[in-house]
């Protein structure tokens, strides 16, 4: 199993000395994971369920050194990508045959002009769509916050229970489902939470409308929800259950994902999330990205470095003009989904596809 | 009956019993080298929201971690079970790693045998003898005041101790047993928002009364809105911003990161980067700090200059980095499995002004109490990004006219490091990993970016 990261493997070659090729890559990583975690839970209700789940996971990424400057490509997130699966989740990766591109896509960012200081349409793919949604929306529909019980921790929300079935959160094109069946291989979902309820499929925005929130029996019980979201989930058995997500998914829409570049006239592809910032509201968002594939006139004409776009959670959704299809999408699974205090990691997946967002704000990293 | 229930609240494992445990572990290891670290946290937790006690938490953490050496390949095991017979499956769980590859590219040396330790002041045994119900007691009138005040308090209450044992087949043997109890108040009236935190390893020097009173100011300097325009602003981090601000910066000391040119300070050791204000030690045994008096290898800390009056003066290593890069070891192994030496206990030299003194300097600034989802977004020269939580209270012509709220900044660390022109006399603690925290007084950074 270790083969594919450090050692030869059936081609004789690994992923390591693929990306050590060039003498300007002078860091590498490549790590997989594994997981198995048994679980019995009790209530004095009268429940017992015992879950087994085996969680796998793995990525690669490089640096690559100019005089004064780093440069850093991963595949296929910047934190790996895990699932509710064995090795063959680890085969599907498809890390091999990774490696080489992102290798070259490092050594190019070096020559790289940085992203500049204006207004772009943004096609967001794969890791960083999931990072979107998980810090724009996940976290925001978490009925805690709206209650106020992580105010010293993780913070509040804007997405409150009274503006349910009214609020305009996004574009017709935006639809959020929590706790889809069809994520099941998502290293998030679970098949009862940790206070021992069914998770449930919660439509959290339904073309735009904000539908649903992430409830426990507590914040669900006080927001007169019909049923309970089945969203407590703890980090271990010594801790406290807390409101978080599991699996929340943007559903694919009908667009091919080629034809979102070409119908962008002038816009950035940005492809592995590097660094995201939020309010406490969860309504004031910056996030960057390791690379941006410049777009003009439909097609991609190069790369610009150290991308960075700010919007505002709300109106950033609502200039969302189209999903790709079904077939352009992949599930993304993050490890270290932090919350509480004393903080909490869990597992959370995202499934979604390209999307396109018209007229964002975008700068560099470094002014 | 109801007093022997109390008083066993934090039911500790004695020095004796973590010991056996060790040797338990240690003694399928044989003559290869081998290691262990066995930690305990016993903590009660009370989470408040509303003006009410929202979550009592009780908890109690053990964990036994063991790593193995055959020449030069390395393998680890960990469990969170104490009992005998799980300990005594961890190194042969370690040895059935070794077939795999997995060995380090240089070889290692050898552990270190047994050590001094300098003495870190920061157990109180008073701690034994808190209970829920005592910290719900002491917490009463915060959210009475708070109640009659008319406005929502919400926070953490925590009494935590912990107990750190490492031992390895050469004898060592390092154990250290902490105290800590922290509050932290986020209170709200209007658009006026307070967030206050104290920590103190004593349970009596708590300041209650002190951290409630600086939220319930902060909330009131910041209940008018004031809207700030993008620019640069004199602005105060107090010590709790100080010290979330510095936190991605303590790593560039790494001398792994320093060794592979990954840190932006790998070629200026020895040269003035920054404010000649600015002196730096890490330091666990400084009277305002808390934290181990050894590394996670079990190497005896001693205070390590980072940085005088500006100038790099060292960089941090453990066994392995200080072999591979040929100096001595500095007491900054982080433990078992991971690489980096980090910094842990920083302390910055306090300067003769009060924070509002240097504050009055200006006729338009801002104080900034407390910051979040602070991130490196540039590692080239480390420029972070992140969010004032709450306010920034906004001072101008000699008083704070309000609060801006959700300003979010944009600035290199170093060039703020350069450029700061005074530190308070005031400093304070501010805890930042179980055995971390940062001591520190205001820092005034004459040109803030806010975005």
């Amino acid at each position: 199993m270790f083969r594919d990261f450090s050692s030869p493997g059936r081609n004789g070659i690994s992923c390591e000395d693929i990306m050590r090729k060039n003498r300007r890559i002078k860091v590498t990583e490549s790590s997989a994971e594994f997981i198995r975690k048994e679980q019995i839970f009790a209530s004095t209700e009268g429940t017992r369920i015992r879950s087994c789940r085996v969680i796998s996971g793995a990525g690669i990424s490089c640096k690559a050194f100019g005089p004064r400057e780093i440069q850093r490509r991963s595949y296929p997130s910047a934190s790996k990508n895990y699932a509710s699966a064995g090795y063959e989740f680890i085969q599907s990766l498809g890390l091999r045959e990774n490696a080489e591109r992102i290798r070259d896509e490092a050594l190019r960012l070096l020559e790289s002009p940085p992203c500049p200081a204006r207004t772009f349409d943004l096609i967001l793919k794969d890791s960083i769509l999931a990072l979107q949604i998980h810090e724009t929306i996940g976290h925001a529909a978490e009925l805690d916050r709206a209650y106020g019980h992580e105010d010293s921790f993780g913070g509040r929300t804007f997405l409150l229970p009274e503006k349910l079935d009214t609020l305009r959160i996004g574009s017709a094109a935006v639809t959020l489902i929590a706790n889809r069946p069809e994520d099941k291989s998502g290293a998030g979902f679970v098949a009862y939470d940790d206070e021992g309820c069914p998770a449930r499929e919660t439509p959290v925005i339904l073309n735009g409308i904000f539908r649903g929130c992430l409830s426990n029996r507590e914040t669900a019980l006080k927001a007169g929800l019909k049923q309970i979201g089945g969203s407590a989930i703890a980090e271990d058995w010594a801790s406290l259950p807390l409101v978080r997500m599991t699996t929340l998914s943007l559903l694919a829409g009908k667009t091919p994902f080629r034809k979102l570049i070409e119908r962008t006239k002038e816009g950035l592809l940005l492809d592995s999330e590097a660094s995201w910032s939020v309010d406490e509201q969860r309504e004031d968002f910056q996030i960057g990205a390791e690379i941006a594939w410049h777009i003009k006139n439909g097609k991609i004409i190069g790369a610009f470095k150290n991308p960075l776009y700010r919007a505002k959670s709300g109106p950033f959704w609502r200039k969302c003009a189209a999903v790709a299809e079904k077939k352009d999408g992949a599930l993304f699974s993050f490890s270290d989904c932090g919350k509480g205090g004393p903080l909490q990691n869990a597992f959370v997946s995202h499934g979604s596809s390209p999307a396109l967002f018209r007229g964002i704000t975008c700068y560099p990293a470094s002014r | 009956m109801k007093k022997s229930n109390e008083k066993k609240s934090f039911p500790v494992s004695s020095r004796k019993f973590l010991e056996r445990a060790a040797g338990r572990i240690l003694f399928p290891a044989g003559k290869n080298s081998a290691e262990v670290t066995l930690q305990e946290e016993v903590q009660i937790l009370l989470r408040f929201t509303g003006n009410e006690v929202h979550q009592n938490c009780f908890t109690k953490r053990p964990s036994a971690a063991c790593r193995i050496y055959d020449g030069e390949k390395n393998a680890s095991a960990f469990t969170a079970d104490l009992k005998t017979p799980n300990l005594e499956k961890l190194i042969p769980q370690a040895s059935s790693l070794l077939g795999n590859p997995g060995k380090f590219s240089k070889p290692v040396p050898s552990l270190y045998g047994p050590q001094a330790y300098d003495p870190v002041n920061d157990f109180d045994s008073k701690i034994l003898s808190l209970t829920p119900k005592i910290l719900a007691r002491n917490l009463a009138p915060a959210l009475r005041t708070a109640q009659k005040s008319g406005v929502w308090l919400s926070g953490y209450y925590s009494a935590t101790l912990r107990t750190v044992l490492i031992s390895n087949s050469l004898g060592l043997n390092a154990f250290h047993r902490s105290s800590s109890c922290r509050i932290g108040f986020t209170l709200r009236k209007g658009n006026g928002i307070g967030y206050a935190s104290a920590f103190s390893p004593f349970p009596g020097k708590l300041a209650f009364e002190k951290t409630f009173r600086e939220a319930m100011e902060q909330a009131a300097l910041s209940n008018m809105p004031v809207r700030l325009k993008p620019g640069f602003y004199p602005a105060i981090l107090a010590p709790r911003a100080g010290a979330e601000f510095l936190s991605p910066f303590w790593i560039e000391f790494s001398g792994l990161k320093v060794g592979k040119r990954e840190s932006f300070l790998w070629d200026k050791k020895g040269e003035s980067c920054f404010s000649d204000l600015l002196t730096i030690d890490d330091n666990p045994f400084h009277p305002c700090q808390s934290g181990l008096p050894f590394d996670g290898e079990g190497f005896a800390k001693k205070s390590v200059s980072l940085i005088r009056r500006g100038i790099i003066k060292n960089f941090t290593y453990n066994r392995k980095t200080a072999h591979e890069f040929k100096t001595k070891p500095t007491g900054h192994s982080p433990g078992l499995i991971r690489t980096e030496t980090v910094p842990v206990n920083p302390v910055i030299r306090p300067g003769t002004d009060s924070a509002l003194s240097l504050l009055s300097k200006f006729r338009n600034a801002l104080f900034i109490p407390h910051i979040w989802y602070h991130q490196i977004v540039n590692p080239d020269d480390l420029t972070a990004t992140g969010v004032v939580k709450g306010n920034a209270l906004v001072w101008k012509d000699g008083r704070f006219v309000g609060g801006a709220r959700n300003c979010r900044y944009l600035n290199s660390i170093p060039k703020v490091l350069k450029n700061i022109s005074g530190l308070s006399r005031e400093t304070a603690c501010i805890k930042t990993g179980p055995h971390g925290a940062t001591v520190l007084p205001s820092l005034l950074v004459p040109d803030f970016r806010i975005i």
